[in-house]
């Protein structure tokens, strides 16, 4: 771990994954729009793709473990947005808005 | 000497965060959907730069191309291809990102403990252990318990503004 900053190391991703995590995060909590929610999830598991790559790259043995896992991720993820916009579609057609806290308050 | 793959590297994470920022503070729609195409493309490089080629290809042609195509005939049919977007008050966003560092800090406690090294330097046991043939699963079993303890969070700190801020400004 005592990479310098022109010598790339397992560090350097991990702090990448690691701010795009948070920036996902960020998304997620203080987003009203779905459709913005559902992309900043998706912001999110490539901070994790990322994670997985890393370890799998700078371990032995283990990229391919990691790019099978990244690859479920990506495929999962992106089944759970194709529902999810599904979804949308109807719940726009619906309230003409998309605004979560707007539907929650419809509801209640 | 500069070394290629590190000017490579910063210059896809610069991009990477600043689209990444861009899909969740853009002002519009179709600005958040540019950034959020420019993320899937440049994570694809960085994942290039990973030696993982193939799944960068994937993730592209799933994501890049078929996801963004999706989204784009979605926001037409919907006609919010344009729809401002107001940001989240600054009070909602410092309060957020106070409870990310936070949660972020113990998340660090929690792995330096688990795996018995000093703070700041846990990330030694993958040094130790890439010596050996190593069950890629052992220490990826914390990292997967700090990403759900953090989901749960985030469903937390929704509902608390959910609850508390309902008569608020409106966004879109």
């Amino acid at each position: 771990m005592t990479e310098g900053f022109f010598d790339v190391g397992l560090l350097h991703y991990l702090i990448l994954a690691l701010v795009l995590f948070i920036v996902g995060m960020l998304g997620v909590i203080v987003s009203r729009n779905m459709l913005r929610i559902v992309m900043s999830l998706l912001v999110v598991s490539i901070a994790v793709v990322i994670n997985f790559l890393a370890f799998g790259s700078f371990c032995n043995s283990t990229l391919k473990y990691a790019n099978i896992m990244c690859i479920l991720i990506t495929v999962m993820t992106v089944l759970q947005i194709t529902g999810a916009f599904a979804l949308f579609l109807k719940v726009y057609h619906a309230n003409e808005y998309l605004d979560v806290e707007k539907i929650k308050d419809k509801e209640n | 000497m500069v070394n290629a793959e590190a000017v490579y590297f910063y210059i896809y994470a610069l991009i990477l965060i600043v689209s990444a920022v861009g899909v969740v503070f853009s002002p519009r729609m179709f600005l958040s959907f540019c950034a959020f195409f420019c993320t899937l493309l440049f994570s694809s490089c960085i994942y290039g730069l990973l030696n993982a080629g193939f799944m960068a290809l994937f993730q592209f042609i799933l994501c890049g191309l078929f996801l963004c195509i999706m989204l784009m005939l979605i926001l037409k049919k919907i006609t919010i291809w344009t729809l401002p977007l107001k940001v989240a008050s600054v009070r909602k966003i410092v309060l957020s990102s106070v409870a990310l560092v936070i949660f972020g800090i113990f998340s660090y406690l929690y792995v330096s403990f688990e795996f018995g090294g000093v703070i700041g330097e846990f990330f030694d046991f993958i040094k130790e252990k890439s010596v050996d043939i190593v069950d890629f699963s052992d220490f990826m079993f914390s990292i997967h318990l700090v990403i759900i303890i953090t989901l749960v969070m985030c469903v937390m700190l929704r509902n608390i503004y959910l609850t508390k801020n309902n008569t608020e400004e409106t966004d879109d």
